[in-house]
């Protein structure tokens, strides 16, 4: 149920392009879609207009979806689509470097007086979500947007080969790279402490 | 009886987190990791890197503007439903048509105004001409200038008129 409209609803809605259905279709998804094609971008700015041009392609397509799939299921391949496409065809990673997902203090923290609001503990969350950028940073994209899929969206082995055409012993494998690519940059950034 | 791991197995450790192997490669997992405490740490690792992303991805929502995707989905939305006329004028007010019918009409009045350019009076080049048997004279007139030039043929010998 979406904003008390059943999935069915919403895309009747949409598909008669009522300004309403398209209001709850972005404030429903946005934020999903959003973290996914950050994910694989690394890039908040970017991410932003990928998703208008995700929610502009629902608009153009939206009559010729046969509901196959759930709404979100499409929504989510043509985010992985656009984000990818978007990368290839740009190669400006620099701009990581100058939009760091990590600035900013760590908002969503703990409740101020409580152990965990500690400086040293709030320096060392920090240093945390830090060394897990600079790991998802240094990742093949094919291995973030595997490692991606399987974390924020829980898809199966199956799944992540259908969507991006992959066999799953090469899910399987990549996942494995990157989980282990992680951690040792979260162990040796914790060691340098 | 679930026959136990032999070896430790990270890849499989990593498939068994996903819930992605079979009931009875499953239960030679678990087997093996009650006992295993590298594998145990692994498992603990897998656990690590999911919880970490968890708070990655908190921070990451943070400051999301979805009030200019909505508008922009919106305003599409509208352009789109609008009446063909309305399309049409929006067309011909943006930006884009509008620089290249500025610059198209631009060259046209260029051109234009070259092409119109005043042409030079009469006289006409050539004032007079005469043929003889053996030779022809033309007496041409610059038009600008109204220099007067003389241009003689000779004929070779043998031939006529």
């Amino acid at each position: 149920m979406t904003y008390g409209w059943t999935e069915d609803e919403l895309i009747e809605r949409l598909k008669k392009g009522q300004e309403e259905a398209y209001r709850v279709l972005v404030r429903e998804y946005h934020s999903r879609l959003y973290s996914l094609a950050c994910g694989i971008t690394l890039d908040r700015e970017e991410s932003q207009d990928i998703l208008q041009e995700v929610f502009l392609k629902v608009c153009s397509n939206i009559k010729r979806f046969r509901g196959k799939s759930s709404l979100f299921t499409w929504l989510r391949r043509i985010t992985v689509n656009e984000s990818l496409n978007w990368r290839r065809r740009a190669k400006r990673r620099f701009r990581w470097k100058h939009q760091p997902l990590e600035t900013g203090g760590i908002e969503g923290g703990p409740e101020p007086g409580s152990e965990e609001s500690g400086p040293e503990a709030m320096y060392q969350k920090k240093e945390l979500e830090k060394s897990l950028n600079n790991g998802l940073n240094s990742l093949p994209e094919e291995a973030r947007t595997i490692f991606i899929l399987r974390e924020l969206e829980g898809l199966s082995y199956d799944e992540i080969a259908a969507q991006l055409n992959l066999r799953k012993g090469t899910v399987s494998s990549r996942l494995f790279y990157a989980r282990q690519r992680l951690k040792e940059f979260l162990e040796r950034d914790q060691g340098e402490e | 009886m679930q026959e136990n791991l032999s070896h430790c197995n990270s890849e499989l450790i990593s498939r068994y987190y996903d819930g992605e192997l079979g009931q009875a490669e499953r239960s030679r997992v678990e087997s093996h990791i009650l006992v295993c405490p590298s594998c145990n740490k692994i498992l603990e690792d897998l656990k690590g890197i999911s919880d970490q992303y968890g708070v990655h991805l908190t921070h990451q929502s943070v400051g999301i503007d979805t009030q200019e995707t909505e508008k922009h989905v919106l305003d599409r939305l509208r352009r789109e439903k609008a009446p063909w006329w309305a399309k049409a004028k929006d067309t011909f007010l943006s930006k884009k048509i509008l620089f290249s019918a500025t610059a198209t009409a631009g060259v046209a009045l260029l051109l234009i105004a070259v092409l119109q350019a005043p042409v030079p009076d009469s006289p006409s080049a050539i004032v007079t001409s005469v043929s003889g048997d053996v030779s022809s004279i033309i007496i041409l007139e610059a038009p600008e200038t109204r220099q007067t030039i003389l241009w003689f043929n000779e004929r070779p010998e043998g031939q006529g008129l």
